[in-house]
């Protein structure tokens, strides 16, 4: 027994322990080989030896069974030593890229607008004279064309100077109600630090029996108000667009500095977003849109200003750098 | 529109300070855009009169001046202006004296001479950039005077930014009524004083085109002297109108009544006059000689004032060169008109010119305000040039000028576009102030809108004055009600977010290029297709419409690439514009671009190189977001593609698109170090997505073979797939192809590919002899189109 024990310390591998077992316990194993011989004994010896060889097999028994558990946990353990990996090591990624920010806008300013009921439309960007200008009350030499830097294509047709046309085309294809907002690529030919000459416009509009100014107010403050994800002040100044009266323009309170004046907002605390106005009865005329029965509000806001205060970008042209530093901020 | 605050306050002078006045003005819609504050000079300084003037004992280029400071008082000092001279009157700092900026003028000794203080330019007094010598002022001062009463200081200018709608505010008097209406202060619009005749000199005026010019008044002045002095006073309020007396008191007068008043006006010499003036049309083109001494070409149906040989003037927009008054000039004509805004519109921006005369009558001035405006004019040419005045020709077709229309304003219509009741007490107060007048009816009023107000013709436009007299602040705010109404799109449309982010996350960046793109770079990349040319392009690289989104996205990527980024990876999705038949075509396209390797750089080597089985992954996995069936890729020749890597993607046998490798001397040409691969799809093609339909799930287990065939390598895996699926019943569930080899143990000029095969029924098991057969005449199918072996 005491051989048996020795042996079985000395067995460094699984291997050896089976070698122990078949030493000992194997068919012509020694204690195998005791076992036969109890039946050659005589007498009392018989159950006596019988006994401790049994009892000794069984102790071996339950020793080759320990040092086996011993062994395996022992192997266990060295393959995770082995296997253990520097886990700092950076991982085998997809790197997702970004949308871009105008665009990331834009899908903001639609999903606000949707949630307050307002369907998306769009139209051509090649526009004809008609729906840019004549429809919306800016007959030729209108002096308010100057306030259009435009790109013209032919005598008739032109790119679209703002999303306004898409009024037009909506209330010429739609019966009131109507709620809806354009979002889209429009044309100037300016170019300069805080001009380029494409960009993007998000027009609105909603007619029905009885809407108001008070109304226009209530649908801006919520829409600012979302985007900014802040409280505002908000003022109206008149202006003067020719497809609205009244018209304004909208200041909100610096989203910067809130108000209390900043390099952004030039120190006034006031930050000009967007136009607004009650549609002119001349273009429900035009969009055959009975203007005693029906009335409403029409906005346009830049989206690329928006686009600037929200994600604190400084230079408009950069968006259409398109420079990878400057996309994969967004 | 620069406006003198001063100025404007000796018309209307609300007790407000400038910031506050400057907000009302801003709050009425005429917005304040700056302000430039022309502070009070250090009370020393002075007019003063040079009475003597002798050269510098040593120093060549400086002169030793006595000045009269006023009082009797004579000072010595040393100047070096080339302009001073005996008798001039000037500005004089004082020793003592701070200058505008902080200087302190010190008592100096100039090599010598004893100076006591210093003779002054425009630019040392912060009053304008003109530093070419000393001021030259009014002789009419008295000497002593302080500066900043000869020059009005302090005085702000402040910069309106006007919209088109308010030509009414073009002049001081436009722009404090205004402001009286909205302070509700006192307008001090005291009558022009009148000039008498004195004499009956008039010019013979006639009127052709009435529909016009409804109104052409006219005064001769003679005797005048066009080289008098122009007073101190009338000299700052042009400089801060942003005019500059130009030496020519008829000239600074016309001038200076327009900033006051609103009216442009123009002099003739009289004596460079021919016969009688008409006011006609051009009927061909001609050519004319501005006042500027430039050249014009004349368009017909432009309006002119000619005499019985010449053109004159160009009516509303610019003098001639050959009747203008010189400083030599005795004895002119003053004309005060009204031409009507469609006579003027636009005729100068095709003449290429922008007038402050044309830009009033544009926008409309008062129909009513030309005798005004001649009588102010004559008063100040006589008080300054002298002369006697002959009578006022006024030529008027009444049936031509404006009409002053009866606008009827219902309360109700107020009340609905305010979204709440106005008294009409508040809305009677707010007519006052306006000077608009108004007749109560049942529901309302009938409301008249001064000469002045062009812009006031409908109701909306009388509900917006009393908006904004109310002011927008007033309005309650209010979330309006309406039918709930859905507008979702189709599920049939995936919607663009999902594109947009699918590409994202395959590693695209978005990108927005411009619309407009380089011809020739464009003709490179999509010959063959008709461009839309823009007829005024702000760059000539900018000159056409794009057909294809690559031309931006290239450049884009071309950019990156100089900046660096060797992995770069862009789409955008936006309109392409071509003209088909005479029409302009536009629709939306999705486009992407790449270089590079296809991961990031990895530490174990794992990373590799794109090519172009990683975009038309790109490009299988985008239709396959739109459950896209019968997805088919022809090879294609593309002149921007390299030819052996280039395909037509077709869906269910529509061409929607192309992709492939940047052919290699493109890629040269355009300086791109690594390949690069591109797509473009027609975007509303890849947003179709047919609505799922279930088709059950199988409850039996499949059978997989495997099959490696060995064909030409000249014939296309496509073609031998296609030959499999036709080949086999619907029990073949999934085909998929895990190895091409070339190479050892097969043939050269031959490959093998190695194809496993599912079968699977929806009802039963499959026992193999069925497998067996399917999978015999795939084999037999292929042996007979492609002369294929099996591989064992």
């Amino acid at each position: 027994m005491a051989d048996a024990i020795s042996d079985l310390d000395q067995a460094a591998s699984l291997a050896e322990v089976e070698q122990v077992r078949v030493a000992y316990l194997g068919k012509k194993g020694r204690i195998s080989l005791m076992l036969k011989k109890v039946g050659q004994l005589e007498g009392d010896e018989r159950p006596r030896f019988g006994q401790q060889v049994n009892k000794a097999r069984q102790a071996l028994q339950t020793l080759i069974s320990e040092r086996r558990a011993d062994l395996e946990a022992q192997a266990l353990e060295q393959q995770l030593k082995a296997e253990t990996l520097d886990i700092t090591l950076p991982g085998r990624k997809i790197t997702p890229a970004s949308v871009h920010p105008v665009t990331q806008t834009m899908e903001r300013i639609q999903a606000i607008f949707s949630s307050m009921g307002f369907t998306t439309a769009t139209g051509p960007e090649i526009e004809d004279d008609f729906h840019n200008f004549e429809a919306l009350n800016i007959p030729a030499n209108h002096p308010a064309r100057a306030m259009h830097d435009t790109f013209y294509i032919d005598d008739t047709h032109l790119l679209r100077t703002h999303t306004s046309p898409v009024q037009v085309r909506y209330m010429l294809e739609n019966e009131p109600p109507l709620r809806v907002i354009a979002p889209g690529r429009v044309y100037r030919h300016d170019s300069d630090l805080t001009h380029t000459p494409m960009f993007h416009q998000v027009e609105g509009l909603m007619v029905d029996e009885s809407v108001s100014f008070a109304d226009l107010k209530g649908v801006l403050i919520s829409f600012l108000e979302a985007f900014f994800e802040m409280s505002l002040d908000i003022r109206y100044r008149p202006s003067f667009f020719p497809f609205t009266e009244p018209s304004a323009e909208v200041d909100i309170s610096c989203v910067m500095c809130e108000g209390s004046g900043c390099r952004v907002c030039g120190h006034t605390g006031w930050l000009e977003v967007l136009g607004c106005g009650m549609v002119h009865p001349e273009v429900f005329r035009h969009a055959g849109v009975d203007s005693e029965k029906y009335n409403g509000f029409a906005f346009g806001l830049g989206v690329e200003r928006l686009t600037m205060l929200r994600y604190k970008v400084n230079d408009l042209r950069l968006f259409f750098e398109n420079d990878l530093q400057f996309l994969s901020q967004f | 529109m620069l406006v003198s605050e001063n100025w404007l306050r000796q018309f209307a002078n609300p007790e407000l300070d400038r910031d506050a006045l400057a907000h009302e003005l801003t709050m009425a819609g005429l917005e304040v855009d700056s302000v430039v504050e022309l502070p009070a000079l250090d009370e020393h300084i002075v007019v003063a009169e040079i009475t003597e003037i002798k050269p510098h004992p040593v120093k060549e280029r400086l002169k030793v001046c006595k000045v009269n400071t006023g009082n009797g008082e004579e000072k010595q000092l040393v100047c070096g202006a080339p302009n001073a001279r005996a008798g001039l009157l000037t500005a004089f700092a004082p020793a003592g004296a701070v200058m505008p900026g902080g200087k302190k003028i010190e008592q100096a000794d100039l090599a010598g001479v004893a100076s006591c203080g210093m003779l002054c330019s425009e630019r040392e007094l912060g009053i304008s950039d003109e530093h070419s010598g000393i001021m030259e002022l009014d002789p009419r001062l008295q000497p002593g005077t302080p500066l900043n009463q000869a020059l009005d200081l302090p005085d702000a200018v402040m910069d309106i930014d006007l919209t088109p709608n308010r030509g009414d505010c073009l002049s001081i008097l436009g722009v404090a009524r205004d402001l009286a209406a909205v302070t509700d202060c006192e307008l001090k619009t005291e009558e022009t004083q009148a000039v008498a005749p004195e004499n009956g000199d008039f010019i013979a005026v006639s009127v052709p085109a009435p529909e016009s010019c409804p109104r052409y008044c006219s005064r001769i002045i003679k005797n005048v002297d066009v080289s008098a002095a122009i007073p101190e006073w009338m000299k700052q309020r042009l400089n801060r109108g942003g005019m500059r007396s130009v030496g020519n008191a008829v000239v600074d007068v016309t001038n200076y009544v327009q900033l006051e008043l609103g009216q442009p006006m123009h002099g003739f010499d009289l004596a460079r006059l021919n016969g009688a003036v008409r006011v006609e049309k051009a009927t061909q083109k001609i050519s004319f000689e501005g006042v500027d001494g430039k050249e014009y070409a004349i368009d017909p149906d432009t309006l002119l004032i000619v005499d019985d040989s010449n053109i004159l003037a160009v009516a509303g927009i610019l003098g001639g060169n050959g009747s203008a008054v010189s400083r030599d000039t005795r004895d002119i004509v003053l004309e005060s008109a009204y031409f009507t805004p469609d006579a003027i519109a636009g005729r100068a921006r095709k003449m290429g010119l922008h007038t402050e005369s044309s830009h009033r009558f544009e926008r409309g001035v008062d129909p009513f305000g030309q005798i005004r405006a001649l009588q102010r004019a004559s008063a100040l040419i006589l008080a300054i040039c002298g002369g006697s005045a002959g009578k006022i020709v006024n030529v008027e077709h009444e049936e031509y000028l404006p009409t002053t229309r009866k606008i009827s304003v219902s309360n109700r219509e107020v009340a609905r576009v305010l979204g709440s009741e106005l008294a009409p007490e508040v809305v009677q107060d707010i007519f006052r102030r306006l000077q608009f007048t108004a007749v109560d009816t049942d529901n309302g009023w009938l409301v008249t809108a001064p000469s002045w107000r062009r812009d006031v013709l409908l109701e909306c436009d009388v509900i917006e004055e009393i908006i904004r007299i109310h002011g927008y602040e007033k309005i309650p705010t209010h979330i309006a009600y309406g039918p709930m109404r859905i507008s979702v799109e189709k599920e049939a449309r995936m919607p663009d977010q999902r594109i947009r982010h699918f590409m994202c996350d395959a590693g695209y960046f978005e990108a927005i290029t411009y619309s407009f793109v380089d011809r020739k770079a464009q003709n490179r990349l999509n010959p063959g297709v008709e461009a839309v040319a823009v007829a005024n392009p702000i760059a000539s690289d900018m000159a056409v419409m794009r057909t294809s989104l690559w031309t931006g996205l290239l450049d884009a990527l071309a950019r990156n690439v100089k900046r660096q980024y060797s992995s770069v990876r862009l789409f955008e999705s936006g309109n392409v514009f071509t003209r088909e038949n005479g029409q302009y075509r536009q629709f939306a396209s999705l486009a992407g671009v790449a270089t590079g390797r296809l991961t990031a750089r990895s530490w174990d080597g794992a990373d590799r190189e794109m090519d172009f089985y990683d975009i038309k992954g790109h490009v299988e996995a985008l239709l396959e977001l739109g459950r896209k069936t019968g997805v088919r890729f022809l090879p294609l020749r593309h002149p921007a593609l390299h030819p052996g890597q280039a395909a037509e993607v077709r869906v269910a046998d529509a061409a929607v698109g192309k992709l492939g490798r940047l052919h290699p001397a493109l890629q040269k040409t355009l300086g791109f170090p690594s390949p690069v691969y591109l797509f473009e799809l027609e975007a509303d093609k890849v947003r179709e997505k047919p609505v799922a339909a279930f088709s059950g799930l199988s409850q039996f287990p499949s059978v997989n073979r495997d099959l490696a065939v060995v064909v030409d390598r000249a014939v296309s895996f496509d073609d031998v797939r296609r030959c499999i699926l036709q080949t086999s019943s619907k029990l073949l569930s999934k085909l998929e192809l895990f190895d091409v080899y070339v190479g050892n143990n097969v043939d050269f000029d031959r490959k093998s590919l190695g194809f496993s095969l599912t079968f699977q029924a929806s009802s039963r098991t499959l026992n193999d002899t069925e497998v067996d057969d399917q999978m015999n005449m795939v084999v037999s199918a292929l042996q007979k189109g492609f002369g294929a072996e099996i591989r064992k």
